[in-house]
């Protein structure tokens, strides 16, 4: 545990010294936009309530499908009717996110501009979306390939499906833990 | 009655103490109580919009029961022993908070409507287990996705409030 701490602590150092996050996240926070958010009665806990569902539909949603690569839930539905069921969900749900994410952002500015797990979370939730597009365009060209080998419980499927959710776990750690690394 | 001297005792027994004194633990808690109260309420979300009529039409009540509620159960079984540990850290701020009073009602009244569905409402799923859903399980659907969301804002909000309470 003690490189992950390592990583956020020089990562901070590095934003604090060589980038202009912080005198924009000052900047930021003047402007009437952030000050509205930051000062609208619970503005911040409704963003992050909708933020946090949103999330968990995202996170239901991709074990669903792994389930179903697994073959231990829902399997009176195919492969195909599975993803057309949850995939759409991911989407409409990561948009959400990201909405309410950047509204936090810009209504918190020194908590979130200048924070490590802020930035990481930033890096890997686009690389995360992308292996979603992957995974799902895989599935939907080679629906048949992916429901043989969930059948068969073909190894690669479920190791990918279960490094993806991983993923997704890291994600949801990184957003809580902007709220406790150092800034 | 003062229970401060009780809530003092939990703070200070050794698990309470480790919670509060380590630079890892509470957050970490934390972030396995966020996942796994996520867990809950997407797998919640999935049965009561089917009862709702909104998504899953297709698929039979009773499949999309089995696919979810072992995981609803692991997961909220997980969520109470994270929230419990992480009350233990703090007890006597928790125990001060009007929102930890309100998350917890709200957590029981999704329990008891959850019981009557499956107890009462339950009993007539052969009736309706791949069509429309009773107006008992829509009203049992909606009641169950309103008092999680609820239930989750208040998470949020007592995040914001224990400071107040320390």
């Amino acid at each position: 545990m003690q490189f992950i701490a390592d990583y956020m602590v020089a990562l901070s150092q590095w934003i604090q010294t060589s980038t202009p996050l912080p005198t924009f996240a000052l900047w930021l926070q003047k402007q009437w936009y952030s000050d509205g958010i930051a000062k609208t009665p619970y503005a911040i806990p409704v963003l992050q309530t909708i933020h946090t569902l949103a999330v968990a539909m995202i996170i239901t949603a991709i074990l669903m499908i792994t389930l179903r690569v697994f073959m231990v839930a829902g399997k009176s539905r195919t492969l195909a009717q599975t993803l057309h069921r949850f995939a759409p969900w991911i989407w409409w749900c990561l948009l959400v996110c990201f909405v309410t994410g950047w509204l936090l952002a810009i209504g918190e500015p020194p908590r979130d501009m200048t924070n490590p797990a802020f930035w990481t979370k930033m890096v890997v939730v686009p690389i995360a979306a992308l292996i979603a597009l992957g995974i799902q365009t895989s599935m939907t060209k080679n629906i048949v390939s992916w429901e043989a080998a969930a059948t068969h419980r073909g190894i690669v499927a479920q190791v990918v499906s279960v490094l993806f959710i991983l993923l997704w776990l890291v994600i949801m750690a990184l957003g809580r833990w902007i709220a406790y690394v150092p800034t | 009655m003062d229970f401060q001297p009780l809530w003092d005792k939990i703070e200070l027994s050794p698990v309470g103490d480790f919670v509060a004194s380590s630079a890892w633990a509470f957050p970490t808690l934390e972030t396995i109580h966020v996942i796994a109260i996520a867990t809950v309420f997407g797998t919640v979300a999935i049965m009561d919009l089917r009862l709702l009529g909104l998504a899953s039409s297709t698929d039979r009540v009773t499949d999309l029961s089995r696919d979810t509620l072992t995981w609803t159960w692991g997961a909220f079984l997980l969520a109470a022993v994270s929230g419990t540990l992480l009350w233990v850290s703090k007890a006597h701020v928790y125990m001060r908070d009007p929102w930890f009073y309100i998350k917890m009602v709200l957590i029981g009244v999704a329990g008891i409507n959850m019981a009557i569905f499956h107890h009462v409402t339950w009993k007539t799923i052969g009736q309706w287990d791949g069509g429309r859903p009773p107006q008992a399980a829509k009203i049992a659907g909606l009641g169950s996705i309103v008092l999680w969301i609820v239930v989750v804002f208040c998470a949020r909000v007592i995040g914001f409030t224990l400071g107040v309470y320390e």
